[in-house]
């Protein structure tokens, strides 16, 4: 992904009066991936040197922001960032040369940005909302919030020691029988030898088991094409990048062999 | 996260298992939970230290800009001064090599393959050395043997960020600690020569003053707290035939048995079995209870940033 820039002044919002009002100065807003945290963005306000203003600097984690023009106002374009799980908002004003009668109308180009912006801030599973989120419209803004889903950024968050126990438990003698022989070919002699849940609860349990399960997490959560080659490897149809879709796509194929 | 800790928790049965396998008679390895003379002194007849720590931006740094060492002083003459030591050449074998630099050091039984290869490197300087064991058969084959092997291979082209070995996925590097010739020798196969550190006459004194040695180390880190230390000594199992102890005997068996669990835990890549229980667990689920579990896991990942 590629960093994303443009100019933007602040819009400063009265919590009080619930006026919002834009600051003159000139700014840019960068977006770019995260140094600290892989598939995070850095959201980065700086204005220009001489307006005495501080940078607005926040993390965005895709699924967990909207970013859409505030369509109430007609005199230029106003975007709302806003995080959905603490429903802090900021607000910035498009800077750029924009059309001369209709004021609140966006350029070609600010459609692009926001179209890039979507395309980061939204899961991509969600594809039917992006191409709707492109063009606001005034009912939009409950519905969009309710969609958006938050990522997974770790397998062990979806299948955590106790559900692949419980699994595991759950299994009659045959079918425990079965999947032993199956993953024949992944399992240490002893416990292929002599197959005991308890025996296979001791190598989920193990460092090793679990450093596979955290390296398969790492690979996904890095949105860099890896996404496409595990699907590839494990035969799978591929749904995108990212934790979320490699699950969607295990699931189909489940789906598909029934 | 600690996936990086985890594969290193059996180091002491997995370097006893390796040199066994290598020829070496009657040494053994044991993890050291605290650095302190007394613990220390419980383990002997001590041959050496291995110090296993996180390659960190602070050694990278010093590599770049001349190598020097960061506590002690370059033995330029260490050839004449008898000590053997080893450049490391290949990364995955750090272990090895630092094992491999101690033990060719001490006067034990070194098994018939090390003792050749140990007449046939006489003479060498440390970059030599380190090619022949790099290019030695035996020596990776054994190597090999122990180590894990990975479905998955990392082929990203985008160097990692710089400081990315002080997060999670850094490298751990093992440096050996003996004394021979009045001193206390470090020996990192990634410096130049050995590294001379205080005074030492003897065994006894080693174990006194070797702590301080890895302290002042240890200090220079700053907050860097993940650290490990095995000790090489003599086959515990054999001391407790040879005093007919059977509770030690006991023990010994016992802890040969994880061991070698532990060793053929590590002999597999579990991302396959992984991916077979994710799907096993879907086949289980209905759409409503397969998203419940989504939604669960979405739950668990915010949490986490909150």
């Amino acid at each position: 992904m590629s960093t994303i820039k443009f100019n933007a002044g602040k819009v400063q919002y009265d919590e009080d009066t619930k006026r919002c009002t834009p600051l003159p100065h000139k700014g840019t807003i960068t977006i770019k991936p995260s140094a600290d945290e892989e598939s995070f963005f850095d959201f980065i306000w700086t204005p220009k040197s001489s307006s005495g203003l501080e940078k607005d600097e926040l993390l965005i984690i895709p699924g967990d922001i909207s970013f859409k023009q505030v369509v109430s106002c007609k005199t230029g374009r106003v975007f709302a960032l806003t995080f959905l799980s603490s429903g802090a908002k900021y607000l910035y004003w498009l800077q750029d040369v924009g059309d001369d009668e209709q004021l609140n109308k966006l350029t070609e180009k600010d459609q692009q940005i926001v179209k890039k912006i979507q395309d980061i801030i939204t899961l991509d599973d969600d594809e039917d909302m992006e191409q709707e989120s492109e063009l606001p419209s005034e009912t939009e803004t409950v519905k969009q919030e309710q969609q958006f889903t938050l990522p997974i950024l770790d397998l062990d968050d979806a299948f955590p020691f106790e559900v692949l126990q419980q699994f595991i438990d759950e299994l009659s003698e045959e079918e425990f029988a079965k999947f032993i022989e199956d993953n024949s070919n992944d399992l240490p002699e002893t416990i292929k030898s002599n197959p005991t849940k308890q025996g296979f609860n001791d190598l989920m349990r193990s460092g090793f088991f679990q450093q596979s399960k955290a390296n398969l997490s790492n690979h996904l959560k890095r949105n860099n094409g890896s996404g496409f080659l595990l699907a590839q490897l494990f035969k799978l149809n591929y749904q995108g990048e990212g934790i979320g879709n490699f699950l969607q796509a295990l699931r189909k194929s489940n789906h598909e062999k029934k | 996260m600690s996936s990086g800790w985890n594969t290193i928790d059996s180091d002491a049965g997995l370097f006893t298992r390796l040199i066994e396998k290598l020829g070496v008679k009657n040494i053994q390895f044991e993890d050291l939970y605290s650095i302190d003379s007394e613990s220390i002194a419980q383990l002997s007849p001590v041959y050496g230290v291995i110090f296993l720590f996180k390659y960190s931006k602070i050694d990278r740094q010093i590599a770049k800009n001349g190598n020097a060492p960061i506590t002690g002083e370059y033995d330029l003459s260490y050839q004449e001064n008898d000590i053997f030591f080893g450049n490391q050449t290949i990364q995955n074998a750090c272990g090895t090599q630092a094992v491999i630099n101690i033990l060719l050091n001490q006067e034990i039984d070194l098994g018939e393959e090390l003792s050749n290869f140990k007449s046939f490197v006489g003479g060498f300087d440390g970059e030599m050395i380190g090619e022949t064991i790099s290019n030695s058969d035996l020596i990776r084959s054994v190597h090999n043997s122990f180590s894990t092997p990975n479905l998955i291979v990392d082929e990203d082209p985008n160097p990692p960020p710089e400081d990315s070995d002080d997060k999670n996925d850094g490298l751990f590097h093992f440096i050996g600690y003996i004394h021979k010739n009045g001193f206390i020798y470090e020996l990192d196969g990634l410096k130049n020569y050995p590294i001379k550190h205080d005074e030492c006459k003897d065994m006894d004194d080693f174990i006194t003053k070797i702590p301080q040695v890895l302290m002042k180390r240890i200090a220079k880190y700053g907050n860097e707290l993940r650290f490990s230390c095995l000790v090489i000594t003599n086959d515990k199992l054999n001391q407790a035939k040879d005093l007919g102890d059977e509770e030690m005997k006991y023990q010994e068996l016992n802890k040969r048995k994880i061991w070698d669990k532990e060793i053929e835990l590590r002999q597999h890549d579990y991302t396959n079995l992984f991916v077979n229980m994710i799907k096993g667990i879907s086949s289980k689920l209905d759409d409503q209870q397969w998203e419940a579990l989504l939604d669960k896991a979405r739950e668990r990942t915010k949490a986490k940033f909150k």
